[in-house]
């Protein structure tokens, strides 16, 4: 049997078309997945600071009057130093940190480095220079001279929530 | 005397004829096409030297041939008839790509899901040819352009065309930056060609690890006969972006996918033995996968034209070639004529995420057609 009657025979049309619609489907919709996946894992990080935004009981607007006698407040100066970092810069930080624990607390950099781009973290040299600039990573002296630890005086918060804070 | 003469009429010099020695002259065109012009070569060597191994004429009965019981070829290609080979190469694929410039756009996989269309339109022209409709499906399956596939579904379907399907889509992968500029030209205005593409957002290694999980659930509970393909693939990728199981993807990704290449390629080769081979049906496999492979790269290039009618950031429509899943060939041959048109035009790297979307399709339209017609 030969031309569309081959075709109708053998379902060919129903075959097509189901195949054709399967394989859309299908990367449609984990295009879709993809394009929200980022949007997700933002809200996913943020999830703490949205349900304390909902359960907060909205207070009523102060008077004129009230907002008069406020005074500002002191600002209360961090007695340690608070190093701010993108959210991108926190996750390499984090990714460093998670690698520089398995050598285990005094570390040695280039072996750091070399984990970092076996690993694929995206420009592990200017992320290690901004941290080692910042502080975040201190050189040891004496007889463990060329190995280094993470300062355990410095806070790091993400820019966001630098952003909540202020 | 006696013994000289029966010795002389067993030796492959006397048993062969012209068909062993067309299909002697066709291995050493891969190993040539392999060497001097590094179309392929890690495929088109093995395949090559194999098709000179499943040429020498042997005597029946010796157990040398791959198509005798208990012969060592046999026993090798035990992996691609019951498809054992094509999952592990579709892990170490998994584990040596970078998924992060499709997660970075991910429209961009339709254009891999549009130049499907040349296997589903190829499966009915090879109908109304009047081929059976299994045999239909694994010449069809041509045109997603990736031989593990090909060689997968064909091994399901349609065991005895394994030989010329593999060589056919090897062929034509090989030959993509023959085939398909004149499409690419032929589809798209100069102007079209010089569309610049905006940069991709980074994509967070969080992201990475997510994706393989995230796709793997979705295409395989959607088109579950995909599952050796795409879960090996999507492990693949998971064991390089998980960053703590080093150890497993460097294996994947270096000796396991070498080992697999190597076994695959030489018994493909050697299973396209003259007397198997050279038949009509061949010739015909080979005509139909090639306008598979153009038809596939016309839906992909049209399909990205029709989406620039909707979007208001347009898409090169060169990108849609790159549907086609000849990772990365395709990419590349994308980025040369963008490169032609306009010197700074980057598409390389924007390539890449229809043609990786294409890898998934094309085993997705596999898992279709093996449900459908086993």
């Amino acid at each position: 049997m030969y031309g569309l009657s081959a075709i109708s025979a053998a379902n060919g049309w129903l075959i097509t078309a189901a195949g054709i619609t399967i394989v859309f489907t299908g990367l449609v919709v984990l295009a879709l997945v993809l394009a929200n996946l980022e949007k997700t894992l933002t809200a996913w990080d943020r999830r703490h600071e949205m349900l304390e935004k909902r359960r907060r009981i909205p207070k009523a607007a102060p008077s004129p009057e009230e907002m008069a006698a406020e005074k500002p407040k002191a600002v209360p100066t961090p007695t340690t130093p608070v190093v701010d970092l993108s959210t991108e810069q926190m996750e390499v930080y984090a990714y460093f940190q998670w690698l520089a624990n398995r050598q285990g607390e005094t570390f040695s950099l280039p072996r750091l480095l070399e984990q970092a781009e076996k690993r694929g973290i995206r420009n592990p040299y200017t992320h290690l220079d901004l941290f080692l600039r910042l502080g975040l990573i201190q050189e040891l002296g004496g007889t463990q001279r060329g190995f280094y630890r993470w300062n355990p005086d410095v806070v790091v918060r993400s820019a966001e929530e630098a952003e909540v804070g202020s | 005397m006696e013994l000289i003469l029966d010795f002389l009429s067993n030796t492959g010099f006397a048993l062969a004829d012209y068909r062993h020695l067309i299909m002697i002259a066709v291995g050493c065109t891969f190993i040539y096409l392999g060497i001097a012009k590094h179309y392929e070569p890690l495929l088109l060597v093995p395949i090559g030297f194999g098709i000179l191994m499943g040429n020498i004429p042997v005597f029946r009965g010796l157990g040398l041939g791959i198509y005798e019981e208990g012969s060592v070829l046999h026993y090798l290609y035990f992996g691609v008839r019951q498809g054992i080979y094509p999952p592990l190469i579709f892990l170490g694929i998994g584990a040596m790509t970078d998924f992060s410039t499709m997660l970075a756009r991910p429209k961009l996989m339709l254009l891999g899901a549009a130049a499907q269309v040349g296997i589903f339109i190829t499966f009915l022209a090879a109908l109304a040819l009047g081929f059976p409709a299994n045999e239909a499906g694994s010449i069809g399956i041509i045109g997603g352009a990736d031989g593990p596939t090909a060689i997968f579904l064909s091994a399901k379907l349609a065991p005895e065309l394994v030989g010329p399907i593999a060589i056919a889509a090897y062929s034509y992968m090989a030959l993509v930056p023959v085939i398909q500029p004149p499409i690419m030209y032929l589809l798209t205005t100069k102007e079209e060609r010089l569309i610049r593409m905006s940069d991709p957002r980074p994509v967070s290694k969080r992201e990475k690890i997510i994706f393989p999980i995230v796709g793997f659930l979705l295409c395989c509970l959607l088109a579950p006969a995909a599952l050796p393909l795409l879960g090996m693939l999507f492990f693949g990728n998971l064991l390089k972006e998980c960053m703590v199981a080093d150890r497993l993807a460097q294996t994947a990704r270096t000796a396991l996918i070498d080992i697999v290449t190597i076994l695959l390629g030489v018994t493909v080769g050697a299973s396209t033995q003259a007397d198997v081979f050279l038949t009509a049906k061949s010739v015909g496999i080979f005509c139909l996968g090639a306008a598979s492979f153009m038809v596939a790269t016309a839906g992909g290039i049209l399909f990205a034209k029709l989406m620039n009618l909707f979007s208001k950031d347009k898409i090169n429509p060169l990108l849609g070639a790159a549907g086609v899943s000849a990772v990365p060939d395709s990419a590349r041959v994308v980025q040369l004529i963008g490169n032609r048109e306009d010197p700074g035009n980057y598409l390389l790297m924007h390539a890449m995420a229809p043609n990786i979307s294409g890898v998934i399709g094309s085993a997705i339209a596999a898992g279709v057609l093996w449900s459908f017609l086993l």
